[in-house]
């Protein structure tokens, strides 16, 4: 089976020249969640933006292929791009709230994806909007509908936007971090969500987080990130096992666990970074 | 205050302020001529570079007869003192205001924003003109016009600058470190508020040097025999067919100083925050 | 014992809610912090957790003073400091200091870090000249593991983690005995996050530092709180060790809380399981029909007021002379004597639409154990009190079962967890209940019927006037039972005596046991 999305030796570099993603390849399969896990600085977010084309002016794709169902999509026509964009390929972003137009109601922002890539009418485009926010657990979705979004909780905002992610029926969807600003039982829930959706639907994801925990969770398979560089590519047992490299093993020894006492808590050893980072160097020296 | 470090527009912008300054200061040692010397046969003479010039009044000579030089570099007195005066002192009454609008909260911010507000529902240049009618004109009249009537705009950003910095966290640690009430203010509130505030000095100045050039222009500023820019501009305007000099080198002169201002007021925008600054 | 360094006694707050109100009219205040109580004894380290909105950020800066307490008193080491004004607060600012969780708004973008670090060594008086008090700053930089030579440095150029090492040198740089430190590593990377907690640790160990610690995390808090204290809406709705906490908690938000916390091991059952089901539930008298046994006076009568206030469908007034007659119509009296088999198999039959089954009956006699003339006290203290009530249970848990599921609350007494020299008896057919509302709550836990164990102090009563003061408002222990019962509390402490008790026993069993015995 041919994967959904198939990236390889993806590099992005600042304008000025140095290196932020360092050919990086991963593939993501359909009905998969694909976890892309690192710190701050390792790329994910990166990588993230490259897939759906909307990386900052200071940053450019320097090599690489990044193929969507054998189209690559770094050199697709910016118009076939747009059209792939919301209908094929969706974004469940970080913040609920920036994520949502706040002067436009709730019913306004859903239907508008509907008529513009569906091409339904406003009526069918209600009824299906309906339908989709009893799909991700809206309680009252016609009074949902008619509200703006800072009148809607950050736990029900977030589910809207799951709700329009999923509207148009894509085959891949980008999470970027998509329950860091929610509280940990809310968390639970859109995971929980996310995970029933996919499964629905037969969605490929790729899923950015910095939470080895929430990979445990609701991963299939993982590519752990350091400077830009993959550390660690495979399936999530594989990951969570003590076979992990230095790096990864490293990483879950310094998450802090509340069913663990304080010692069992260690610090990423400064060495592990370093030889990462003396990598990054490498790879630098040999493209410059 | 943090060292501020120079970068090109802080070089022009000051630059010519500097120059505009020192010609101000100078005016009575560089001027060629008397500027109300009138001279009947030199009316309406041609700057320099054309056919009937005469050396001596390089910039040519108004309607009666007076050199446009010499006037101009005269007129840069007023200008600069209404500009420097009447900016400081806006920004000393705004700042004020607004500091204490936005540290103390409650009754006085309500007091000072609605007089902010009912203030600026007036058209300014009509209220200048009414109240230097109401005062008496004269360069003090001029410059007690501009601070009644722009402190608004130093009280408004002021304000809410020092609103956004009370909810910074530093406020609280400060309150933590044992600062008292008023030392937060002076120490840890105004140096984030100051860059802003002479950034809008400069501002400041820039639009008092065109309130009195509108000023002087409706005969409202100091008496009509001195010159200055806007007076000049006024002269200039009855004989626009004939000499179009005598009107272009005051408008002139208000452009570059306003110009000079504003790149000033944007280099130190970035020169005086410690992040752009990298 | 010495009295612990931060005492916080029944505090709350209330803030303006700015968001609403007009231009003229006052914004309304809204309660942020209802009634808390906390003791944090010097050298230990206290964790704060909740989610968003439950006030745990507002108690943290309520104890450094940076908001002023509506009601309740915080005491620093015995002194009260909850009305000072800021003048008098400053001497002791230099012994309780504050982190804050945003390292890059809580430090000053225009000043330099040893001057940020230095201003409290400064204001506070521990220096009087500027050079020493920069010294100081150094030195506390080389303990936060920043080394000195960053103090020339501004805030930006320093690196997230870098920012909330200077943050932490900040606040040790007085030598304070209590530190305030609130979500401190919420916006680092696991990396920086592991080394800033372990210097904590260190520094907690090496100074002797006291820790009021408050995170969203609960994993973070296992690594630095000896005790946690779970924040619910502005209340404390669980207490205590911090590895029995997160190990074995009590209420049913606690459960849920942790259950919601994605551990970094595989386990495909998380994403659908749903906390709370087993053991006790969360229970809201709304819509209930209630049996509350023992109505003719004290607790009982108060309770079947309350249970009406509450929006009780209906109430069983049980007493042994059936004289519950009400007002309100929805009030039914039942003729019902606890030790009677007869009654009970009657009340089941006519009570058979029941809910929520309330066992308050109950007789004390307080009697010594070893007199000999008061053995039959101490029978019918175990017959009324233990027999009674569990017959009462093996009566209506069927019937609660067949109405869809509801509650059992058996009234026991803190003196079930502490005996008492004078009143022996009585303490031990209340631990003997209590036991048994645990064995009953362990059988019911797949039934749909929720069990409640209710574990008072003294009780201001007629039964209770031979007890010395402190006593609590019966008003009051009957709305904490069904504040508890709605939070899912599984044993419910109401009053102060009750809960300061059950947190004694926990903290220091011997001491708490010695207290009591001086107590009648």
């Amino acid at each position: 089976m041919n994967p959904v999305l198939d990236i390889r030796d993806l590099r992005v570099s600042l304008r000025r020249g140095a290196h932020l993603v360092r050919d990086v390849s991963l593939s993501v399969d359909a009905g998969e969640v694909h976890g892309l896990v690192g710190e701050s600085g390792a790329g994910k977010t990166m990588i993230a933006r490259a897939v759906l084309g909307i990386l900052p002016d200071a940053i450019r794709v320097t090599g690489g292929t990044v193929r969507f169902r054998g189209e690559d999509l770094l050199r697709l026509p910016p118009k076939r791009l747009r059209s792939l964009l919301g209908r094929e390929i969706a974004l469940i972003p970080q913040d609920p709230l920036t994520g949502l137009n706040p002067a436009r109601r709730i019913s306004a922002q859903m239907t508008d994806m509907l008529r513009h890539h569906l091409g339904q009418s406003r009526g069918e485009a209600r009824v299906n909007a309906l339908r989709l926010l009893q799909e991700v657990q809206i309680r009252d979705p016609e009074q949902v509908l008619d509200r703006y979004p800072h009148e809607l909780s950050g736990g029900m905002r977030q589910r809207v936007l799951i709700a329009i992610a999923f509207s148009a029926e894509p085959s891949l969807i980008v999470a970027d971090e998509p329950t860091t600003a929610l509280d940990v039982t809310v968390q639970k829930q859109i995971l929980r969500l996310i995970r029933q959706m996919q499964e629905r639907h037969g969605t490929a994801v790729l899923f950015v987080t910095h939470d080895l925990g929430i990979v445990a969770k609701v991963c299939h398979r993982v590519t752990v990130l350091h400077t830009g560089q993959v550390v660690e590519q495979g399936g999530i047992a594989d990951i969570m096992s003590a076979h992990a490299t230095p790096f990864t093993r490293a990483l879950m020894d310094a998450t802090p666990r509340y069913d663990q006492p304080a010692d069992a808590l260690h610090p990423v050893p400064e060495h592990v970074h370093q030889e990462l980072r003396a990598a990054a160097r490498r790879f630098d020296e040999a493209n410059p | 205050m943090t060292g501020a470090r120079l970068n090109w527009r802080i070089v022009v912008g000051g630059g010519a302020l500097l120059v505009l300054a020192l010609i101000a200061i100078a005016a009575p040692l560089l001027a060629p001529v008397d500027p109300l010397e009138q001279d009947l046969f030199l009316e309406l003479l041609p700057p320099w570079w054309q056919a009937d010039a005469d050396p001596t009044r390089a910039l040519g000579a108004d309607s009666l007869g007076r050199d446009v030089l010499s006037r101009l570099i005269h007129a840069a007195r007023p200008a600069l003192i209404v500009a420097v005066v009447a900016g400081v002192l806006t920004m000393l009454l705004g700042t004020a205001l607004g500091l204490l609008a936005g540290y103390m909260g409650g009754m006085i911010d309500v007091v000072i924003s609605r007089m902010v507000d009912i203030w600026t529902s007036f058209p300014p240049v009509l209220l200048a003109i009414m109240l230097v009618a109401l005062i008496g004109t004269g360069l003090h009249s001029v410059i007690i016009a501009i601070v009644l009537i722009d402190w608004t705009r130093f009280c408004r950003v002021v304000r809410s600058e020092t609103l956004a910095q009370t909810e910074m966290e530093y406020i609280d640690a400060a309150v933590i470190g044992g600062l008292k009430r008023g030392a937060i203010l002076f120490r840890e509130v105004l140096p984030n508020v100051l860059p802003l505030v002479i950034v809008l000095l400069t501002l400041e100045m820039s639009i008092a040097i065109i309130v009195e050039a509108i000023l002087s222009f409706v005969g409202l500023s100091v008496s009509s025999d001195s010159p200055t820019w806007g007076g000049m501009i006024a002269e200039g305007r009855q004989v626009i067919h004939q000499a179009w000099w005598v009107m272009a080198f005051p408008m002139g002169l208000i452009l570059i100083a306003v110009l000079a201002l504003n790149l000033l007021g944007d280099g130190l925008k970035t020169a005086l925050d410690p992040v752009l600054r990298r | 014992m010495s009295p612990p360094l931060l005492q916080v006694r029944d505090l709350t707050l209330s803030l303006p809610d700015r968001s609403r109100g007009g231009m003229f009219s006052k914004p309304p205040m809204v309660d942020i912090l209802r009634g808390i109580s906390l003791d944090l004894r010097a050298g230990h380290s206290l964790g704060i957790v909740g989610e968003s909105g439950s006030g745990k950020t507002s108690l943290g800066r309520a104890i450094v003073r940076l908001y002023q307490p509506t009601s309740g008193q915080i005491l620093f080491d015995g002194a009260d400091i909850t009305t000072l004004d800021e003048a008098a607060m400053r001497a002791h600012r230099r012994n309780m200091q504050m982190i804050f969780q945003d390292p890059q708004s809580s430090l000053n973008p225009r000043r330099r870090i040893g001057e940020i670090v230095a201003q409290p060594v400064l204001t506070l008086g521990l220096e009087q000249d500027r050079r020493a008090a920069l010294k100081r700053a150094d030195l506390a930089l080389d303990r936060a593991g920043l080394g000195h030579a960053f103090a020339r440095r501004y805030p930006h150029e320093l690196s997230g983690g870098q920012r909330q090492r200077v943050g932490i040198a900040r606040a040790i740089a007085t030598e304070p005995r209590l530190i305030v430190a609130d979500e401190i590593v919420s916006g680092l990377d696991v990396s920086t996050q592991a080394q800033i907690l372990a210097l904590l640790n260190d520094l907690k160990r090496d100074m002797g530092l006291s820790l009021v610690f408050i995170s969203h995390d609960l994993s973070v808090v296992r690594v630095l709180a000896d005790r946690v204290m779970v924040m619910l809406g502005g209340r404390v709705v669980e207490e205590g060790n911090t590895a029995d906490v997160f190990q074995g908690p009590r209420n049913a938000y606690t459960r849920q809380l942790i259950d919601a916390v994605p551990l970094p091991v595989i386990d495909p059952d998380w994403l659908d399981s749903q906390p709370g089901t087993e053991g006790t539930r969360m229970v809201d008298i709304k819509g209930q029909t209630v049996l509350v046994t023992g109505t003719s006076r004290g607790i009982g009568k108060v309770f079947v007021d309350a249970l009406l206030a509450t929006g009780a469908a209906k109430v069983y007034a049980a007493s042994r002379k059936g004289d519950g007659a009400h007002d309100d119509g929805r009030v039914v009296p039942v003729k019902l004597d606890v030790t009677s088999a007869a009654d009970i198999a009657a009340a089941a039959g006519t009570c058979a639409d029941t809910t929520v089954l309330i066992n308050n009956a109950g007789i004390n006699f307080n009697t010594k154990l070893l007199d000999t003339d008061q053995t039959d006290a101490a029978a019918a203290e175990m017959t009324t009190n233990y027999f009674g009530t569990l017959n009462m249970c093996r009566a209506f848990a069927p019937v609660i079962e067949g109405n869809g599921g509801g509650a059992i609350v058996n009234m026991a007494s803190i003196l079930a967890r502490v005996n008492l020299p004078l009143m022996g008896s009585l303490c031990a057919s209340k631990a003997a209940v209590y036991s048994m509302t645990q064995g009953i709550r362990a059988e019911l836990a797949t039934r749909g019927v929720a069990v409640f164990a209710v574990l008072p102090g003294a009780v201001d009563t007629d039964m209770t006037k031979d007890f010395p003061p402190p006593k609590a408002a019966p008003a009051d222990i009957v709305a904490e039972v069904l504040a508890g019962m709605k939070a899912g509390e599984a044993d419910i402490y109401p009053g102060d005596m009750a809960k300061g008790v059950s947190g004694g026993l926990a903290a220091d069993r011997p001491a708490v046991i010695a207290e009591m015995a001086g107590y009648v």
